[in-house]
C-alpha cells in the first residue's frame, strides 16, 4: 500500500465516519461539528484528486459560510421542532431499503466501470483554466448563478423581515 | 494506488456519502439535521464530479462543482431564513395578537 | 483570451422579465411609506413586453446562445405558455394580496424571477444551466410559499417545499454527475451522441443516472411516490402562488423532462419507458383516490394536480414520437384550468378567508353566477367531458399512449377519469343544486381577477371547440425537439 492509498483511506474513514455521526448523533451541535469533519475530509479528497483550487473553495464556502450559517440556525432556534415528512405513508423502512438497494446497484456499477477514457491523471494548475471556462463555455450558468444568489438574498430578506417597512 | 483505482474508490466513497445523506433525510426529523443530510448529498455529488474530472482528465467537472456550491449556498440562506421565521412565529404568537389589538 | 461574442437576442424575453423584476423592487424602495408600489402594473407591462419579444423571436425563427440556451419552436411554445401563466397570476394577485394582508413589494419581483427560472428551464440545452435555472425558479417559490406570515400552514408549506426541493435537487445533481461520467459532457446533444454508442460500463452508469434524474423530476412534477409534499404545500401556500406552482412549475418541469429525455436519453428509451409507465399508473391511481378523500377544495385540487401529472406521464412514455405534442397541448389546457380553479378561490378571498369547503361554495351559482359558471367550466374540463379542453387534451394523451403500444395506460387513465368525475362534479352540484348557507361571506369578484378568470375559461372553451391552431403549434414545437 503506497502513501497515496494510505492517505485516501484515512480521509475516506474521516468523511464517511463523520457523515454517519451527522445522521446518528442525538444532539444538533454534535451533528454540526461532525459535518465540519465531513467537509474537511472532502476537501482533503479534492486535494488528493488534484483539485487544489476546489479544495480551498470547499473550505471557504462550506466551512466558512454554510456551516457557520447552520450553526447560527442551531443557536437561534434553541427549541427543537420536528418536520413530519411522513404524512402519507410510513417512509422509513422502505426508504432505508431503497437506499441500501440504490447503494448496492450504484456501487456495483462504479466498480465494474473501466475508466480507460482519460489518462487518469489529475489536470495540472487548475485555477487559470477554471477561470477561463467560467468566462467561456460556462458563461451562461455563471450569469444564471448570479440571478440565483440575488433571488436567494431577496427571498431570505423577505422571509425574516419582521414587519412591513414600507 | 493506481490512477484507475483511486477514481473508483472516490466514486464508491461518493456513493456511500450520498446514501448516508439519503438515509439521514428519511431517518431524522429535525429540520436542521435534515438540511445537513442534504448537504452531505451535495458533497457526494461534488466528490463524484471531481473523481470524474480526474478520470476524464478534463476540468469541466470541476467548474460544475462551483455551481453546486453556489446552489448549496443559496439554498442554505433561504432554508435557514424559513426555519428562523417559523421559530420566531411560534415564539411570538402572543406578541402578534398584541400588535393586532394596537391597530 | 478574448471574451466570447454571443448573440443575446434569444434571451430577451427572460431578460425583460428579470429587468422588470428589478424595476419593481426599486419602485418599492422609492415609494413613500404607507403607499403601495405599482408592482402589478409594472409586472403586467413587463410580461406583455416579453410576450411581444417572444412573438418577434418567433418571427425571426428563434436562435441560440452559444448552444447552451436555445430558443427553438419548443421553447417558444413554452415561453408563450409560461408568460401567459404569469399574466394570469399577476392579474389575480392584487385583490388577493389585499384581502389576505400580504401585499408586499417583493412579491411581484419574486414571481417574475421564478418565471425567469421557468423560461431557462425549458430553453437550456445543457444540464448544469438547466439545473441553475431550476434553482432560480425553486428558490423564489420557497420564499413565496411562506409569504403568508400569519398562517402557520404557509410557513410549514415553505419549509416542506424547501426540504423536498433540496432533497430532490440532490437526486437530479447526482443523475447529472453520473451522466457526465458516462458521456464526458453536460450538453444534451453531446450526451445523446455519446450514449448512442455506449460501452457496457458507461451504459450501466448512464442507466443509473437516468434513474436518478427521473426521481428528481418525479419530485418536481409531483408524481407518486414523490408527491407527498404537494397537498400540504398547495394548501398552505398563498392561493395565487399555488396557481403559479400548479400551472407554471408543472409546465416548465415537463418541458425540461421532455427536452432532457428526448434529446439526451433517447438511446436509453427502452429502460426508462417502463419506469415512466409505472410512475404514470401509480400517479393516476393514487392521485385520483387521494382527491376522492379530500374535503378541502385546495387539497382536492392539489391531488387532482398529482393525478394530472400521471395522465401527462402516460404520454411521456410515447415521448420521442407523438407523445410530445400531446403533452404540449394538454399542458396549455391544464394550465388554464388550474389557474382558473385556484384563481376562483383566490378571487373570493375576503379578510384573510377564502372558500375551502363544499359548504363554502354551496349556492354560489345564485350569488356569483359568472364566477360559478367559470368554475364549472374548469371542473368539467378537469373531468374531461367533451367540448372542453380537457376532453380534447386527454384524447390526445391517451391516443399517444395507445399508439406507442401502452394501451393499458390509456385504459387506466380513462377509468381514473371516470372516478375523478365524482369529486369534480360534487363541487358543481354544490354550487348549482344547493341553497347558500348563511350570509354572503365572500368578496365581489374584482375586475382584474374577473378578467383573468374569463381569459382562462375562454382558453378552455376555445381549445375544446377549436383545438387546431394550438395543436399545430404543439406539433411544430414537438418536431423541433427531434
Amino acid at each position: 500500500m503506497n502513501a497515496e492509498a494510505a492517505v485516501f483511506y484515512v480521509l475516506a474513514a474521516i468523511t464517511v465516519g463523520s457523515a454517519a455521526v451527522v445522521v446518528l448523533a442525538r444532539s444538533l451541535i454534535y451533528s454540526a461539528f461532525a459535518l465540519l469533519f465531513t467537509f474537511v475530509g472532502v476537501a482533503g479528497l479534492y486535494l488528493l484528486l488534484g483539485a487544489d483550487f476546489l479544495a480551498a473553495t470547499q473550505l471557504l464556502i462550506y466551512v466558512g459560510g454554510i456551516l457557520v450559517l447552520l450553526l447560527f440556525g442551531v443557536m437561534l432556534t434553541h427549541k427543537l421542532y420536528d418536520l413530519d415528512l411522513r404524512s402519507e405513508v410510513t417512509q422509513f423502512l422502505p426508504g432505508v431499503i431503497v437506499s441500501i438497494g440504490l447503494f448496492a446497484v450504484l456501487a456495483l456499477t462504479a466498480w465494474r466501470t473501466d475508466w480507460a477514457g482519460g489518462d487518469g491523471r489529475a489536470p495540472a494548475a487548475t485555477t487559470r483554466e477554471i477561470g477561463q471556462l467560467f468566462m467561456g463555455r460556462y458563461l451562461l450558468p455563471f450569469e444564471a448563478a448570479s440571478i440565483l444568489l440575488l433571488v436567494a438574498l431577496m427571498g431570505a430578506a423577505m422571509i425574516v423581515r419582521r414587519k412591513r417597512s414600507a | 494506488m493506481s490512477p484507475d483505482r483511486i477514481v473508483q474508490s472516490a466514486l464508491l466513497l461518493s456513493l456511500a456519502l450520498f446514501v448516508v445523506g439519503v438515509v439521514g433525510v428519511f431517518l431524522r426529523r429535525n429540520v436542521i439535521t435534515v438540511f445537513m443530510c442534504v448537504e452531505l448529498m451535495l458533497n457526494a455529488v461534488n466528490l463524484s464530479f471531481v473523481a470524474f474530472s480526474r478520470a476524464l482528465g478534463t476540468l469541466d467537472a470541476q467548474v460544475l462543482v462551483f455551481f453546486v456550491l453556489t446552489v448549496a449556498a443559496a439554498e442554505a440562506a433561504v432554508g435557514l431564513a424559513i426555519i428562523i421565521a417559523i421559530h420566531r412565529h411560534r415564539d411570538t404568537l402572543d406578541l402578534d395578537a398584541f400588535n393586532l389589538m394596537k391597530w | 483570451m478574448t471574451p466570447p461574442v454571443v448573440d443575446v437576442l434569444p434571451a430577451i424575453p427572460a431578460l425583460i422579465l428579470a429587468v422588470t423584476g428589478l424595476a419593481v423592487l426599486l419602485a418599492q424602495a422609492f415609494t413613500p411609506r404607507g403607499q403601495a408600489a405599482p408592482g402589478a402594473p409594472f409586472s403586467l407591462a413587463g410580461l406583455l413586453a416579453a410576450l411581444v419579444a417572444v412573438y418577434l423571436l418567433a418571427a425571426r425563427g428563434g436562435g441560440d446562445l452559444g448552444g447552451t440556451y436555445v430558443v427553438d419552436a419548443f421553447s417558444l411554445y413554452f415561453h408563450a405558455l409560461i408568460i401567459g401563466v404569469g399574466l394570469v397570476v399577476v392579474l389575480l394577485s392584487p385583490s388577493y394580496l389585499r384581502a389576505t394582508g400580504i401585499d408586499r413589494g417583493e412579491y411581484y419581483t419574486l414571481v417574475l424571477f421564478s418565471l425567469v427560472g421557468m423560461l431557462g428551464l425549458v430553453s437550456c440545452r445543457e444540464l448544469v444551466s438547466l439545473f441553475v435555472s431550476l434553482e432560480v425558479m425553486s428558490v423564489a417559490l420557497y420564499a413565496l410559499a411562506g409569504l403568508h406570515r400569519a398562517r402557520p400552514e404557509s410557513q410549514e408549506a415553505a419549509l416542506k417545499y424547501f426540504i423536498t426541493g433540496a432533497f430532490s435537487s440532490g437526486f437530479l445533481l447526482y443523475g447529472i454527475a453520473l451522466l457526465y461520467g458516462a458521456s464526458g459532457s453536460t450538453s444534451l446533444v453531446a450526451v445523446g451522441a455519446a450514449l448512442r454508442t455506449p460501452g457496457p460500463a458507461t451504459a450501466a452508469l448512464a442507466t443509473m443516472g437516468t434513474g436518478l434524474l427521473l426521481v428528481g423530476f418525479g419530485f418536481k412534477v409531483a408524481s407518486v411516490p414523490f408527491h407527498m409534499w404537494a397537498p400540504d404545500v398547495y394548501e398552505g401556500a398563498p392561493t395565487t402562488i399555488t396557481a403559479l406552482m400548479s400551472a407554471g412549475v408543472k409546465a416548465a418541469a415537463f418541458g425540461a423532462l421532455l427536452r432532457v429525455f428526448g434529446q439526451a436519453l433517447p438511446a436509453l428509451a427502452a429502460s426508462w419507458q417502463p419506469a415512466v409507465a409505472a410512475l404514470a399508473v401509480v400517479t393516476m391511481v393514487v392521485g385520483n383516490l387521494g382527491a376522492l378523500a379530500q374535503s378541502n377544495l385546495k387539497r382536492m385540487l392539489a391531488y387532482s394536480s398529482v393525478a394530472h401529472a400521471g395522465y401527462l406521464l402516460a404520454a411521456v412514455v410515447a415521448a420521442p414520437g407523438i407523445g410530445v405534442e400531446a403533452v404540449l397541448f394538454y399542458l396549455v389546457a391544464y394550465a388554464a384550468v388550474n389557474l382558473g380553479g385556484f384563481g376562483a378561490l383566490a378571487a373570493l378571498a375576503r379578510q384573510g378567508r377564502e372558500p375551502l369547503s363544499l359548504d363554502d361554495v354551496a349556492g354560489l351559482a345564485s350569488r356569483r353566477p359568472a364566477l360559478a359558471a367559470a368554475l364549472a367550466v374548469y371542473l368539467i374540463s378537469l373531468t374531461g367531458v367533451p367540448v372542453s379542453a380537457g376532453f380534447v387534451g386527454k384524447f390526445f394523451l391517451f391516443r399517444a399512449a395507445v399508439n406507442a403500444g401502452w394501451t393499458s395506460l390509456a385504459v387506466i387513465g380513462v377509468l381514473m377519469s371516470v372516478v375523478s368525475a365524482y369529486y369534480y362534479l360534487r363541487v358543481v352540484v354544490a354550487m348549482y343544486m344547493r341553497e347558500p348557507l348563511g350570509e354572503d361571506a365572500w368578496a365581489p369578484v374584482p375586475p382584474s381577477a374577473g378578467l383573468a378568470l374569463g381569459l382562462s375559461a375562454a382558453v378552455v372553451l376555445a381549445l375544446g371547440v377549436h383545438p387546431e391552431p394550438v395543436l399545430t403549434w404543439a406539433r411544430l414545437a414537438a418536431r423541433s425537439l427531434l
